[in-house]
């Protein structure tokens, strides 16, 4: 009964955001870190070959899906070069601010969920030495792929773009609608204010809209428009991120804090 | 104090195992719960009371590194260790292919129970339609490892200074 009690109060404790309490689960994730580290690097044959033998169907399934992607960006990539240097010139015409502009650190991707129900963060393998802190946006060069929501000293936890507690102030179409995206495993759904009559297509680009506070600088790239619902009085949209966040191997975090 | 020592090394490298090797490697596409494992061994071996006891720090052990609310799994291995520890001296003390089928059955209890609290909590994606496969199969897995880490936590509790002796 002891234990059981004990056990609660840390639950409620947390749930309360007590700070010692925070502090000690830092302490001992640091202490602990370094010997994560290297046992990860001594079971790396283990791993690799516990992978092959598990995961032998995702990897020819994967193989065969970018195979196709590479042969579609083979396509789209002329197309590409000629968008970006127009972009470049509309840039400097208008002196529009890029989010590129913060400073980044780029980080490798460490290890994937622990346990089964945390399919939507990761760990890299930098942390508060390298200057993170917590709620910072992280990247690919595609686009955005989450947020820190666990910042120790030589390791972050990055909650995905895709899980159902995140969230991220959206804009959307050529007009600037406004929408507040939550992951939902994958697609993103953005559920919002944008009036009913909104001119949104499918295949339209989706971006921060850095409004409000918002943790996330503007203009970051978070996806395309893959199906707009309207059946329910307000707009409802699925939005494939742009990032495939199932096989990221390296980030960058963008040094960005959210104005008080 | 030597039995201690002994939980404690042996807890040290379950947590490590399920924390470095079954982040990458899943068998049947979930990844086994050796922390849960090894608090249901520690039930069965030590009894209810002592068992919970340690189960208790194998799940606080585990909440260090685990996203779910901290102490949700000290409150599951602990009362899944007493339960267990519980039947085992009461009803039946079961042994080899019964004991390891029956920690596979309280492996997956134990899972869908943890789930099951933490949507209660608010934790959205754990009360999902994945649960019923993920505890069964968590519940395959255990079983399968339940022979290994029952021999390592009978290990640990052996008495001090315990010699085998021929028959």
């Amino acid at each position: 009964m002891l234990l059981v009690l004990s056990a609660v109060t840390l639950l409620s404790l947390d749930f309360r955001g007590f700070g010692p309490l925070a502090t000690v689960q830092r302490g001992v994730r640091s202490v602990v870190a370094p010997a994560r580290t290297g046992i990860e690097r001594v079971l790396t044959p283990v791993t690799d070959a516990g992978r092959g033998l598990f995961d032998y169907g995702k990897v020819k399934d994967e193989n065969k899906r970018l195979r196709d992607e590479l042969d579609k960006l083979k396509g789209t990539q002329l197309q590409g070069e000629i968008a970006a240097e127009t972009l470049k010139r509309l840039q400097a015409q208008v002196e529009i601010p890029f989010a590129g502009d913060y400073p980044r650190t780029v980080a490798r991707v460490v290890a994937g969920s622990i346990g089964n129900f945390d399919d939507y963060s990761v760990e890299i393998d930098k942390g508060s030495n390298a200057g993170l802190a917590k709620d910072m946006p992280v990247v690919t060069g595609a686009g955005l792929v989450g947020r820190l929501v666990e910042v120790d000293p030589t390791r972050s936890r990055v909650q995905l773009i895709t899980s159902p507690q995140f969230a991220v102030g959206v804009r959307v179409g050529q007009e600037i609608s406004l929408a507040n995206g939550t992951g939902a495993g994958n697609p993103l759904r953005a559920k919002s204010t944008i009036a009913i009559d909104a001119p949104i297509n499918v295949g339209d680009p989706v971006l921060t809209s850095g409004q409000n506070r918002s943790k996330f600088p503007q203009d970051l790239p978070v996806g395309r428009v893959r199906s707009v619902d309207r059946s329910s009085g307000t707009v409802v949209l699925d939005i494939d991120p742009v990032t495939n966040v199932s096989s990221i191997d390296f980030v960058a975090v963008i040094r960005f804090t959210a104005p008080s | 104090m030597a039995t201690r020592i002994r939980l404690a090394f042996a807890m040290a490298v379950a947590f490590m195992v399920q924390v470095t090797l079954f982040v990458d490697v899943h068998p049947l596409g979930v990844a086994p719960e050796l922390p849960l494992l090894v608090a249901l061994h520690c039930g069965r071996v030590a009894g209810a009371e002592r068992g919970a006891t340690a189960a208790f720090f194998m799940g606080l052990m585990y909440d260090v590194q685990h996203p779910s609310p901290f102490g949700l799994w000290a409150l599951t291995c602990c009362v899944m260790a007493y339960w267990i520890g519980n039947l085992s001296e009461n009803l039946h003390r079961p042994t080899g292919f019964v004991a390891a089928a029956s920690t596979g059955i309280a492996s997956a209890v134990g899972v869908a129970g943890f789930a099951l609290m933490a949507a209660i909590l608010g934790q959205a994606g754990y009360a999902s339609t994945r649960l019923v496969r993920i505890a069964l199969l968590v519940g395959v897995c255990n079983w399968v490892l339940s022979p290994l880490v029952g021999r390592a936590i009978r290990w640990c509790y052996r008495p001090s200074g315990a010699v085998r002796v021929a028959a």
